[in-house]
């Protein structure tokens, strides 16, 4: 366990060697959450309710997207890309640890940084502007948002990893990780809550994983608990268990079709 | 004496795509071309041996390392490294060897080398007291404790290279895998390295199989040399019964005192080059006693040398004679 959380340490420790990227990756994610607040309290400027949301929930959700973003979708996964390409994977490899747990370490590392980062962008957003924000009263929900926000995290882990493996076949990894973030962008709720596109739309993306990332978690914490959940949690879990499934089988035929060049 | 590797029938086949320019048919019928990197090679090594591994770019010399150490799987024969499988990748196995590579840093870039020993001693498991000694003695043999506060990337290329060695070696590993260590080094640093491979080897009693361009390194080091050309070994023995096998001449150079006399003449089959004051003699070892009494007979000089052939030369001519049976069809 100690290798594990030297490994943690180090991490931490290289992110405030290179302080200037980091500054500026979380400059962009709060610029990003100020122009959301912007956007949508203009959007309410003489309605009380869209799209069946109020202001404080609304605002609420743009607020919670801000901490889930860099929970589920800040990773490190992308590192591995280069260190398959450049071989510098095999560092990794040649030493008895599980690679794993060592990618499990880094990326705990990461979120919690970003975590941090994040509540503090959202802070200033509350001390500057005063908006209402909405608690969810039902503490029932809480341990259903911690759930489904675990979820979320794997599901982002599983995919990342997986398109980081393909770099063990080719050098062209760029591509597929940008439809990826892309899809991201566009359906996983990081811009306005899933729920204001047309039923059927909706009901489409409940069944693709995207949903499960941000979005899920944050609509929980917003509109509670109800029986209309069950469904959605085990779409969630069964993407889960499959993308588990996937990423080991990418990764064991992934290194046997390793040829490290370049060393 | 024990057998720490057992190499058996191993071959691994690279698959490469090749590029037919026609750029729709690369996308969608990519076509693979089968590359053999080792060819059927079997070889043993024992307990506390220093080989050399010998060969040009490209002949699988990293390959076969790779392969021993477990990053990469063979594509066919039966290896035992320690009595382990190493694709396994067994953490019993993993805590018993170490790779170095002259090319690659194996540090973490951003912090000083004493964060990456810590490191390294806690995912060996290793107890602080015996860290302390091993880095301390290490140190020492090296001559680095007054760089190993920096960060890595602030160091040259020689001050990197021996924190990586000792890197690699604070969990005493029984086999080292050295893939050209002095790679771009100067002289100096070259010889610190080479004399603490020596040393090392002679503390710890470890196996080492060594890499390298540079033939004095080898020669410095390795008794036993593995030449590989193509995937395949065309030598595996002692060092100098390979420069007994096929190294048959002797250089013997002679700085004369005046010029040749007319009559001096020497038999048509010796190599002969002539600027005056020196005289070079290519001459086979047989020959040398009467050609020796014939030049003391007939010459003045004030000296005379004799050379064994550079063992570069010997292992070109290896080469080259492996390359002229290799033009039969595979």
């Amino acid at each position: 366990m100690e290798k594990y959380l030297k490994i943690f340490q180090i991490t931490f420790a290289q992110y405030f060697v290179y302080r200037l990227s980091f500054i500026l990756w979380r400059a962009r994610n709060f610029f990003n959450l100020i122009f959301l607040y912007f956007l949508w309290t203009s959007v309410f400027h003489n309605q009380k309710i869209v799209f069946n949301y109020t202001i404080d929930k609304l605002i609420t959700y743009i607020i919670l997207i801000n901490i889930m973003t860099a929970i589920v979708l800040g990773t490190r996964t992308t590192d591995v890309t280069e260190d398959i390409l450049s071989g510098n994977i095999a560092n990794d490899l040649l030493k008895p640890m599980s690679f794993f747990k060592v990618i499990i370490s880094r990326e705990s590392a990461d979120k919690i940084i970003n975590f941090l980062f994040s509540l503090v962008e959202v802070l200033v957003l509350l001390t500057v502007f005063h908006p209402k924000v909405f608690l969810q009263p039902d503490f029932a929900a809480y341990p259903l948002f911690i759930l489904t926000l675990i979820i979320g995290i794997a599901i982002s882990f599983f995919i990342s990893l997986s398109l980081s493996f393909i770099s063990f076949w080719s050098a062209e990894t760029w591509a597929p990780r940008f439809i990826y973030m892309t899809l991201v962008s566009l359906v996983a709720g990081t811009f306005f809550p899933l729920d204001v596109l047309p039923k059927p739309v909706y009901n489409f993306l409940l069944l693709t994983p995207f949903p499960y990332l941000v979005y899920f978690p944050s609509k929980i914490f917003i509109s509670g608990v109800s029986s209309s959940l069950i469904w959605p949690i085990i779409i969630s879990l069964i993407w889960c268990i499959l993308l588990y499934r996937i990423m080991l089988i990418v990764w064991k035929n992934g290194i046997r079709n390793y040829s490290a060049y370049g060393r | 004496m024990t057998k720490m590797i057992k190499v058996q029938n191993l071959t691994k086949i690279y698959r490469t795509p090749i590029k037919s320019g026609n750029p729709l048919r690369d996308f969608f019928a990519r076509q693979y071309k089968q590359s053999i990197a080792l060819d059927n090679i079997s070889f043993k090594i024992g307990e506390n041996e220093l080989v050399g591994l010998i060969g040009p770019n490209g002949a699988g010399k990293t390959t076969t390392m790779k392969i021993l150490s477990g990053i990469l799987y063979p594509t066919g024969g039966d290896i035992k490294v320690l009595g382990y499988t190493p694709s396994d990748k067994k953490p019993e196995f993993l805590r018993q060897i170490a790779f170095v590579m002259g090319q690659k840093n194996q540090l973490v870039w951003e912090l000083p080398a004493t964060d990456a020993f810590e490191l390294t001693r806690t995912v060996y498991g290793i107890d602080k007291k015996h860290f302390r000694q091993t880095v301390d003695n290490l140190c020492e043999l090296l001559n680095c404790s007054s760089f190993i506060n920096q960060p890595v990337k602030t160091l040259s290329l020689g001050q990197r290279m021996r924190v990586e060695l000792i890197n690699s070696l604070i969990h005493r590993p029984k086999i080292l895998f050295l893939d050209e260590p002095t790679i771009g080094l100067d002289i100096f640093a070259q010889t610190t390295i080479i004399n603490f491979i020596k040393e090392y080897q002679e503390r710890y009693q470890s196996t080492i199989i060594l890499t390298s361009h540079y033939m004095q390194d080898v020669q410095r080091l390795a008794k036993r040399v593995i030449i590989i050309n193509h995937g395949r070994i065309i030598f595996d023995g002692q060092l100098t019964r390979l420069i007994s096998k096929y190294s048959q001449e002797k250089t013997v150079n002679i700085i004369l005192n005046h010029l040749l006399p007319e009559k001096f003449h020497l038999p048509d089959d010796i190599k002969c080059q002539y600027d005056f004051p020196t005289l070079k003699l290519n001459v086979r070892k047989e020959d040398i006693a009467s050609i020796l009494a014939y030049l003391l007979k007939e010459i003045e000089f004030n000296d005379v040398t004799i050379e064994d052939e550079p063992i570069e030369e010997v292992i070109k001519k290896i080469f080259t004679s492996s390359q002229n049976k290799e033009s039969r069809p595979k």
